[in-house]
């Protein structure tokens, strides 16, 4: 299981020499507020599922949790462990523990690796000498990720692959080592439509049977809400709503979550077309956050409390979490 | 599609049998192996398939822009009655842009990142028509397609990097319909995107093809975007035409075992228990020859005939056109494909 509490992230804006010298009169530095806060967590066995526009924070997220950036406040807590905190052997049982799966299978990948040398990297680089052992981990890790029949798949390169098997091999290479948590960046996105739902099946099967917690990362509410236990919706670094999937897409309570799940194109057909809602406007600059609520500026609903006060997440209902003034009181 | 050419005078863009070559590494691959569609008067068509499916292809053909290695190697694209597969560079140079124009897959990558937006726009008007308009007058017309697009006038002195992606993608929709042509090709216009942005995107595109009249050529691969804009439709795999017609019939009736298990690989918000479908394998390679059908390896419905003889493009209905040896099952097939490619993937029980 794995804990996020008050996670924030910022980076330090590249400064040219004029934009240095305003900064140093306002005595203030300019940072990107990429994560602004959030908390969460995932059980072992189940998918959260984050969703969001470019740009606002789902990337960080990952890597903070994966311990890729070092957090500039609030802490991930992995098996009741603060990762930051982590030295030595913790450190490296973490970086074991703790895989990702990544957008592109044709980036990311050895092109001068065999199928079998990708997945025996992991383990070299974590001293598993015997090779025995080795290749039943290897053999177990391809089997759970469905490249069968094993011996076609092992000498292959990855040139031979198609873009399905290619991003098969990243699973069982993400999995050998048995992880806790499991991160998955837009990891079908890149795919054909009619490969994908068998690597989010992959997913979600390997999820329950290995007990990991798994984080999602798209943009697409209509894959997260077929794979996802609960989602969180993020908006400028911020988690604005979460909850159980069919609650967020069902009954969706923030006015971005709306605008999120409304401009969704459905695959029904009809004559007479109906419009997509799309909000107009783009989310805020990160280095100066509006005063209030980050989302009044595009919000058709955005009352006087939105310009003066932040909205806290406040559960509206068991495991349903929202960000509004608007709603509940 | 061809049976579907009744009213000449009402088909801006035929497409006919066109094949296009590509040499790779001594071989020769065929990208795409004799595809006809027709697009009428203010029609917008989707043309849907996997990644190298041979979509981009026909819209590189049809505008003559194929990379040195691609070759036409058989076929015409008549515009208008006229066939301009044959044209010279300088003949194709006064259709491009002013009768048919592209918006090009990633925006990020179409604009001249040290010009200014303002420049690349006039430039498109001046390498046209007679330059006896004047740069003001010229500027104006640019400002007028900005606002159409949805960007603010003085927007269009800014340098692309200045622009987020939707933003650039609107640009190069201002310049695709500045000088307005009668077709425009859109290729996965909204493909780098994310959700919101996708969303305006397709509103626009639909605007501009509901009330300007423009006729739409749209590639992608996502069939909701195409549920969204289009009224017809052509389903492409392995380089070849599978199922087209009306986006309706289609669709709610597919005849062909690739066009049904597209329309269930696809999740929808609306039902998040919607047993998805992946269908294994991967596409033939460019370079095998095919005997039979281009499907037959992958179709779990495929028996000995489709392996060997290439079917050949049916009418099942008006305005439906099918290439497949089984067709009379398809009603049976349509149940059986979700039992036996359905994944687990369904939302929570």
């Amino acid at each position: 299981m794995i804990e996020v509490k008050d996670l924030q992230k910022s980076f330090a804006v590249k400064e040219t020499f004029f934009s240095a010298f305003t900064s140093l009169l306002k005595k203030k530095e300019k940072r990107i507020r990429a994560v602004n806060g959030i908390s969460f967590s995932i059980h072992a066995g189940e998918i959260m599922g984050v969703a969001g526009e470019s740009g606002c924070g789902k990337t960080t997220t990952a890597m903070l949790l994966l311990g890729l950036y070092r957090p500039s406040g609030g802490k991930v807590l992995f098996e009741g462990m603060d990762i930051s905190s982590l030295k030595g052997t913790e450190l490296r049982y973490f970086r074991r523990k703790a895989q990702l799966i990544f957008q592109d299978p044709y980036e990311s990948l050895n092109p001068r690796f065999t199928v079998y040398r990708t997945i025996e990297e992991p383990l070299i680089v974590n001293r598993l000498r015997r090779k025995s052992e080795r290749r039943e981990k290897i053999m177990k890790a391809m089997e759970k990720a469905k490249l069968m029949p094993l011996e076609a798949f092992c000498d292959k390169y990855p040139h031979e692959l198609s873009g399905g098997e290619r991003q098969r091999v990243c699973i069982a290479r993400a999995i050998v080592l048995e992880p806790v948590l499991l991160i998955a960046d837009e990891a079908t996105s890149m795919l054909d439509v009619s490969i994908r739902a068998g690597i989010l099946e992959i997913i979600k099967e390997l999820t329950e049977e290995m007990k990991m917690a798994t984080l999602y990362i798209s943009h697409d509410m209509s894959l997260l809400g077929s794979i996802c236990d609960k989602i969180g919706i993020m908006y400028a670094g911020e988690i604005v709503e979460i909850g159980r999937s069919e609650d967020i897409i069902q009954s969706p309570l923030h006015p971005y979550t709306r605008a999120l799940i409304e401009a969704v194109p459905v695959p029904e057909f009809r004559r007479a077309k109906l419009k997509l809602k799309a909000i107009a406007g783009e989310p805020p600059d990160l280095v100066n956050l509006p005063r209030g609520c980050s989302f009044r500026l595009r919000c058709e609903r955005a009352i006087k409390a939105c310009r003066t006060s932040r909205p806290k997440l406040f559960e509206v209902k068991q495991g349903h979490f929202v960000a509004c003034h608007q709603v509940g009181d | 599609m061809q049976a579907a050419i009744e009213n000449e005078n009402e088909m801006l863009l035929q497409v006919d049998d066109l094949k296009v070559d590509y040499q790779m590494e001594g071989a020769v691959g065929r990208a795409v192996d004799g595809v006809s569609f027709a697009l009428r008067k203010g029609e917008c068509i989707g043309l849907v398939g996997e990644s190298g499916s041979g979509k981009s292809t026909i819209a590189k053909a049809i505008l003559k822009l194929l990379p040195s290695n691609g070759a036409l190697a058989g076929g015409r694209v008549i515009l208008k009655g006229r066939d301009i597969s044959h044209f010279t560079e300088e003949e194709m140079d006064a259709i491009r842009w002013a009768e048919i124009s592209l918006v090009p897959q990633s925006a990020m990558n179409a604009l001249n990142p040290v010009q200014r937006i303002s420049s690349q726009m006039v430039e498109t008007f001046l390498a046209h028509q007679a330059k006896a308009d004047s740069r003001k007058t010229l500027l104006d017309k640019c400002q007028q397609l900005f606002e159409m697009v949805g960007l603010s006038r003085n927007r269009i002195f800014d340098y692309p990097h200045q622009f987020s992606g939707g933003m650039r993608q609107r640009a190069t929709i201002a310049m695709a319909i500045a000088l307005e042509p009668s077709v425009v090709i859109a290729d996965e216009p909204t493909t780098a995107l994310d959700v919101i942005m996708q969303a305006q995107i397709i509103n626009l595109l639909k605007s501009l093809s509901e009330d300007k009249g423009v006729s739409i050529i749209l590639i992608t691969h996502d069939i909701s975007i195409v549920a969204q804009i289009c009224q017809r439709v052509g389903v492409m795999y392995a380089g070849r035409l599978v199922e087209s017609g009306d986006i309706l019939k289609v669709f709610n009736n597919p005849f062909h075992p690739y066009t049904m298990g597209l329309k269930a690989a696809f999740p929808t918000i609306k039902e998040l228990k919607k047993t998805l479908i992946s269908i294994p394998g991967s596409p033939p390679l460019l370079t095998k020859r095919l005997e039979g059908c281009c499907f037959s390896d992958r179709c779990p419905f495929s028996i000995e005939q489709c392996q060997r003889v290439i079917p050949h493009t049916v009418t099942i209905r008006e305005d439906h056109y099918v290439a497949c040896h089984r067709i009379e099952y398809a009603e049976r097939f349509r149940k059986e494909i979700i039992d036996i490619f359905g994944t687990r993937v369904r939302g929570q029980s």
